[in-house]
């Protein structure tokens, strides 16, 4: 099967790759991010973004708001005009467009739970259109749709309430069950090992945020998702620990070995070092020659590009000191 | 010419030969070239100017069908198939066939490889315009092979025939 490879893969992802080998030279490097953060207004930083692909996106913009919505805009285009075409494995695609399905159903419920309108709420990057999100249970997507239900049955009240703030690990505990399956199907071992990496840092986040803070074991066991390398009752035997040395032993985990210590029990360093190795392992994989690896790194590269320039902008509207917006993105640009 | 090796005379072991050299490395060729130009359209669908950078990278797998036609067109002339005149006996017919063997089957391979190689090497041209010279080299590295085997296939052929 890996011999015949060598005949299947050029001939199924030879075109995205030709591809993603041009549109790669035009990602932002570290230069353009010094540059954005650097100009401290708006209006520089769009006319340093004038020769890239966001410029159309960003040309009305004029609030934070207009700019995280022509961003991902700009993501909404990458995704139909490329990877929609890119003659990737349907599950591919899926693994990157469910996720914010599952986004918008976590919008939906807890706008319900709070009694607020969920438009506005609501991201235009799944793999259906956001209203539908808005509108009767029966019209979502299947896998949502069930989500949904299992949702309701475990955490509804008699008079069919929902409690706000349970509502979001339930749906990330849903969307990890999902994205699982999904990268199980994909054929890509790049993307299972993406997706068990991707529990395993939200399960280190959970772990360290809820021990540094005190919450009892019980509370922090529904937050943690399977599908990782490392078992959730690892976790939970490991929360029992005193903090540090509980940290410590989680930093000694394979998939955690380039995170230290204390980066990994400082909240506000973790985030920085949580992208950074996502990026690294992205970078890994966007060298291989051929295959769907490539086309499935430049989508993640453009996405955390995307982030970080939502970062970038957003922060310098908001008046957050540079260093902080450096640090931020300095190993993700 | 009556005797039979396999059933076979040595009339069409020398066919079957020339046959499979040409079949080889036209299906060598064929997988090679769609695999770069699959790679390359991409690239030129992004940035038309790198048309002529990549072009010579997209005809390098298409060597290896040449040269099982040359494989094939030597068969014919040095055993005198064209003027109906071919006397072949069955043992020469069989060395014939295995004298075609280094040209059908390493150009069948190296065409392949060749073109997973001339992907990467694409690659490399769609990233920095001042590669394309570099990025020959690694795909010409296999050429190397199959260009022995044409060698080697030529001299079984002469050997028989003289």
């Amino acid at each position: 099967m890996t011999r015949l490879r060598v005949i299947a893969d050029p001939k199924r992802y030879g075109f995205a790759v030709g591809r993603v080998r041009v549109l790669e030279t035009n990602l932002l490097g570290p230069m353009t991010f010094e540059r954005l953060l650097d100009a401290r207004d708006f209006d520089r930083q769009r006319r340093i973004l004038a020769d890239t692909v966001y410029a159309g996106y960003l040309e009305g913009a004029s609030t934070p708001d207009d700019v995280e919505q022509a961003l991902d805009a700009s993501l909404v285009d990458l995704y139909e005009d490329f990877l929609e075409h890119a003659n990737l494995p349907g599950p591919i695609v899926a693994y990157f467009r469910v996720r914010h399905d599952f986004e918008n159903l976590k919008a939906r419920l807890k706008a319900e739970a709070l009694g607020i309108p969920v438009d506005g709420l609501l991201t235009p990057l799944g793999s259906v259109s956001p209203e539908v999100f808005a509108g009767p249970a029966d019209r979502l997507p299947s896998g949502v749709r069930e989500a949904e239900t299992r949702i309701r049955t475990a955490l509804a009240d008699e008079d069919g309430n929902l409690p706000p703030d349970e509502v979001e690990a339930a749906v990330d505990r849903e969307m990890f069950t999902s994205l699982s399956a999904i990268a199980h199907q994909s054929g890509s071992r790049f993307v299972r090992h993406l997706m068990s990496l991707e529990a395993d840092l939200g399960n280190v986040r959970a772990f360290v945020r809820s021990r540094i803070r005190g919450v009892p074991v019980a509370d922090v066991e529904p937050a943690l998702v399977s599908g990782g390398t490392i078992r959730t009752s690892t976790f939970v035997t490991l929360y029992r620990l005193p903090v540090e040395e509980g940290i410590a032993r989680i930093a000694a985990l394979p998939p955690l070995r380039r995170i230290e210590p204390e980066v990994l029990a400082d909240p506000a360093r973790l985030d920085v070092a949580i992208d950074a190795l996502v990026a690294r392992e992205v970078r890994i994989h966007r060298v291989t020659s051929i295959g769907p690896d490539p086309v499935v790194g430049y989508v993640l590269a453009r996405r955390a590009e995307v982030t970080a320039l939502k970062t970038v902008i957003i922060g310098t509207f908001s008046r957050v000191p540079v260093e902080r917006l450096r640090e931020r993105v300095r190993e993700v640009a | 010419m009556d005797d039979l090796i396999l059933g076979m005379t040595g009339f069409e072991w020398a066919y079957f030969g020339a046959a499979l050299a040409a079949i080889g490395g036209g299906i060598g060729s064929a997988i090679g070239i769609t695999s770069i130009s699959n790679t390359a359209t991409g690239i030129i669908a992004e940035d038309s100017e790198k048309f002529g950078k990549v072009l010579p990278l997209a005809a390098m797998p298409g060597t290896q069908g040449i040269y099982g036609f040359i494989t094939a067109l030597l068969v014919f002339i040095f055993f005198g198939f064209f003027g109906g005149e071919a006397d072949v006996t069955a043992h020469e017919g069989l060395r014939i066939f295995f004298s075609c063997m280094p040209v059908a089957f390493l150009c069948l391979v190296s065409g392949i490889y060749q073109g997973a190689t001339a992907v990467g090497a694409a690659g490399m041209v769609a990233r920095r315009d001042e590669d394309a010279g570099k990025a020959l080299i690694f795909p010409a590295l296999v050429e190397t092979y199959a260009v022995f085997s044409l060698i080697v296939t030529i001299l079984m052929l002469l050997f028989i025939a003289g």
